[in-house]
């Protein structure tokens, strides 16, 4: 674990509150998040962008959080870190990182985890770093302003961190600007600044949306990696399902602000209950497809925010639609397996178990469990 | 390097070309003769002719340009038509007052604006904004002349701290020359001020907004961090262009300024070398301030370069 010198090391490393390493969060989950629900205000009511999320996740572990454009993951996201903005925003709900109620802390307090126990990578190297500061610097600056390193050392410290993200040539890298570096190199020198002061949890937002398709599972590739020897947990936020296949241990499926499937990784991807879900496997390109196209993209539009369904929120796009459906909104309950938890009144391959009506058998992709290297 | 260097260069000489030449056409058609005017209403004839042949006025006007563009390339501004002193050393001889107030100026400029433009902008749409936004407009409304008045009114004429109005060399000692300088450096400092604070302001919201700004603080960076190390710096770029032509502005456009305070400067010479018809010191001194503005200029893009790396490459090519 400690392939570098500034590896995730809890007790040494970290400072302030938050190192206390008896404190009340490491008997529990690492991150426990409980009904939150972020909205923006507007004339017309709130729009809740994030409504009603709950879930957990322990050290070293990785969720993968998948849903279309606009189904709220970023916001959600963002919710977990307390990273919103004051204007117009609505909050609430609980979120527990290490015993900490972070959604009652003050930014002042939220600053001091942020980079250090928990932090980000961002879609889009190229404009989430500073096109005119060094890339070395914005490396440094992170262990400067938290681990309070001497410029000597932190230079030191950085050349490492890029070594370890596989940098060539990190020494004289750190001296180019933004513009210089490769898109993949962007990420790479993005995920060397979220892991500088070893964090226990990484939210990395669709790292690799940005990037060219060749370097896309590198990215993945080197983000595991370092998940693994670091211990770190992981929130792996994606549009495309195969991303996550094979990388996360969890699975929660977004839609329309509310997680609409969750579960351990194998089961959701085997026996997918709700018809989106279902819709979403069908849509990752496979690497043996020799064309590379969808296989099927799901038909329609995600509802807008202030203009949702009553019901269930995929009633206008699911083949599997009854009366019922568009009627009451399907609350999140578990099936046979366990932790497998999905909102849908006539869920897939169910119907033994469940008092849906007849004939409405679906052609789900059991068994059809992408391989990890399908991430294009 | 070379070809941009070479290219300023030419630049610069095409400016020098072009504005010689559209000096001498309006020099040319300000009504009434050089020679009379300079001789006065007593001269006679073939006093007029001879000092007309001394100057070539019965020359075309086109060979007169080539002639003293001759001249200009070999760094001669010729002599005064009144005075018959060089030129250049006029010229250079009233610079540095000109130079010192427009140094004030700008400094209380930067100095201020620079800072309140960057509070406004990390406070934007807050009471602390709009009253900066206030203030500025004060700042940018009235014309130069009036707040030199109402400043030698309050502080010389009223209170009796500063000069109303004159020039101490600063070989007459440093504290008598500031003195005498910091009513007009401050009456010509003020609407620049409230430019620099604006333009900065406006390009530090822009900034602000920026993906990079949010994944800084989403580093836990600190705010007065983050806001100075990395959303000042892209925020330069509109402030330089502009420190470009509020130098341009204050090396020419001290004028009104000068006149109102009889400060022996540039502007003060201008008006001069008009009123007595000296046609060759009025050529001298727009060439003077033409020059000056185009080396600023070059400075600034010189600047920008610095403050961004993505401009080096596209700057050398
Ligand atoms: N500032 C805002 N004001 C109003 N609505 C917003 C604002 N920002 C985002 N939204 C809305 O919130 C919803 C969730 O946005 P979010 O960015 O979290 O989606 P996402 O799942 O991350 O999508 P993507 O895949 O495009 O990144 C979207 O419908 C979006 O239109
Ligand atoms: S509740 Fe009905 S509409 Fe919603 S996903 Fe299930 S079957 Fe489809
Ligand atoms: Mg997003």
């Amino acid at each position: 674990m400690r392939n570098t010198p500034v590896a995730a090391d809890p007790v040494s490393l970290t400072d302030d509150a938050a190192a206390d390493d008896s404190a009340p969060g490491d008997t529990g989950p690492l991150l426990q998040v409980d009904g939150l629900r972020t909205g923006f205000r507007s004339s017309e009511g709130t729009a809740w962008a994030v409504d009603d999320v709950s879930f957990q996740l322990e050290q070293g572990r990785t969720l993968g959080i998948v849903g279309e454009s606009g189904s709220g993951k970023t916001m959600l996201a963002r919710s977990i870190m307390g990273l919103l903005p004051r204007a117009n925003i609505e909050c609430s709900g609980q979120v527990l990182f290490r015993g900490l109620r972070l959604d009652q802390m003050q930014p002042s307090e939220l600053r001091r985890i942020w980079g250090t126990e928990m932090s980000m990578v961002f879609q889009d190297p190229m404009t989430s770093l500073n096109p005119v500061v060094r890339v070395g610097r914005q490396i440094t600056e992170v262990l400067r302003a938290h681990r309070r390193m001497t410029r000597s050392a932190a230079d030191d410290a950085a050349v490492e961190l890029m070594r370890s993200v596989r940098i060539p040539e990190p020494e004289r890298r750190a001296r180019e600007y933004p513009h210089q570096l490769s898109g993949g190199m962007r990420q790479r020198i993005g995920i060397a600044i979220a892991l500088a002061c070893g964090p226990r949890l990484l939210i990395a937002d669709e790292p690799t949306t940005a990037l060219d398709v060749t370097v896309q599972s590198q990215i993945l590739d080197l983000l595991q990696q370092q998940q693994s020897e670091r211990f770190m947990a992981m929130i792996l936020v994606t549009h495309d399902l195969g991303v996550v296949a094979g990388r996360a241990d969890d699975i929660a499926v977004m839609y329309a602000g509310q997680i609409v499937e969750q579960g351990p990784a194998r089961s959701v991807f085997r026996t997918p209950r709700m018809p989106y879900t279902d819709a979403l496997l069908r849509s990752i390109p496979r690497v043996d497809d020799p064309s590379h196209t969808r296989l099927a993209a799901i038909a329609g539009r995600p509802p807008a925010l202030l203009d949702r369904p009553p019901g269930c929120r995929f009633a206008p796009r699911c083949p599997s639609a009854q009366d019922r459906c568009r009627q009451d909104a399907p609350p999140l309950v578990g099936g046979v397996d366990p932790g497998h938890r999905y909102r849908c009144w006539f869920p897939l391959g169910a119907e033994a178990e469940q008092a849906g009506p007849p004939g409405n058998a679906h052609d789900t992709v059991s068994g059809r469990v992408p391989m990890p290297s399908a991430t294009t | 390097m070379l070809r941009a260097v070479t290219s300023r260069a030419l630049h610069l000489l095409g400016v020098v070309f072009i504005v010689s030449f559209v000096t001498m056409i309006m020099v040319d058609l300000i009504p009434g003769d050089p020679a009379s005017v300079v001789l006065g209403e007593g001269a006679t004839s073939e006093q007029l002719d001879q000092l007309r042949q001394q100057w070539n006025l019965d020359d075309p006007l086109l060979l007169r340009y080539v002639e003293s563009l001759a001249d200009l390339v070999r760094g001669d501004l010729g002599t005064s038509v009144i005075t018959n002193d060089s030129v250049l050393d006029t010229i250079l001889e009233r610079l540095p007052v000109t130079l010192e107030i427009a140094a004030i100026a700008l400094v209380i400029a930067l100095v201020v604006g620079v800072p309140l433009g960057i509070w406004t902008a990390s406070r934007a749409n807050t009471w602390v904004d709009r009253a900066g936004l206030l203030a500025t407009s004060l700042m940018i409304s009235p014309p130069a002349f009036l707040t030199g008045l109402l400043l030698a009114y309050v502080f010389a004429v009223r209170l009796h701290l500063l000069p109303v109005t004159g020039w101490v060399p600063i070989s007459e000692g440093l504290s008598d020359n500031l003195r005498s300088a910091l009513l007009p450096g401050v009456a010509l400092s003020i609407y620049e001020t409230g430019v620099v604070a604006r333009v900065l302001r406006s390009a530090m919201i822009s900034t602000l907004s920026e993906d990079y700004v949010f994944a800084a603080h989403a580093r836990g960076l600190s705010r007065t961090y983050v806001l100075l190390r990395h959303a000042l710096r892209p925020s330069l770029i509109p402030l330089f262009t502009v420190v470009g032509l509020i130098l341009a502005r204050l090396i020419g456009g001290t004028i009104i300024v000068e006149v109102l305070f009889a400060l022996p400067g540039i502007g003060n010479l201008l008006i001069t070398s008009i009123q007595s018809r000296d046609f060759t010191l009025l050529q001298g001194v727009v060439v003077f301030v033409a020059l000056g503005y185009v080396l600023v200029n070059a400075l600034v893009d010189v600047l920008y370069t610095v403050i961004d790396p993505r401009l080096r490459n596209r700057a050398a090519a």
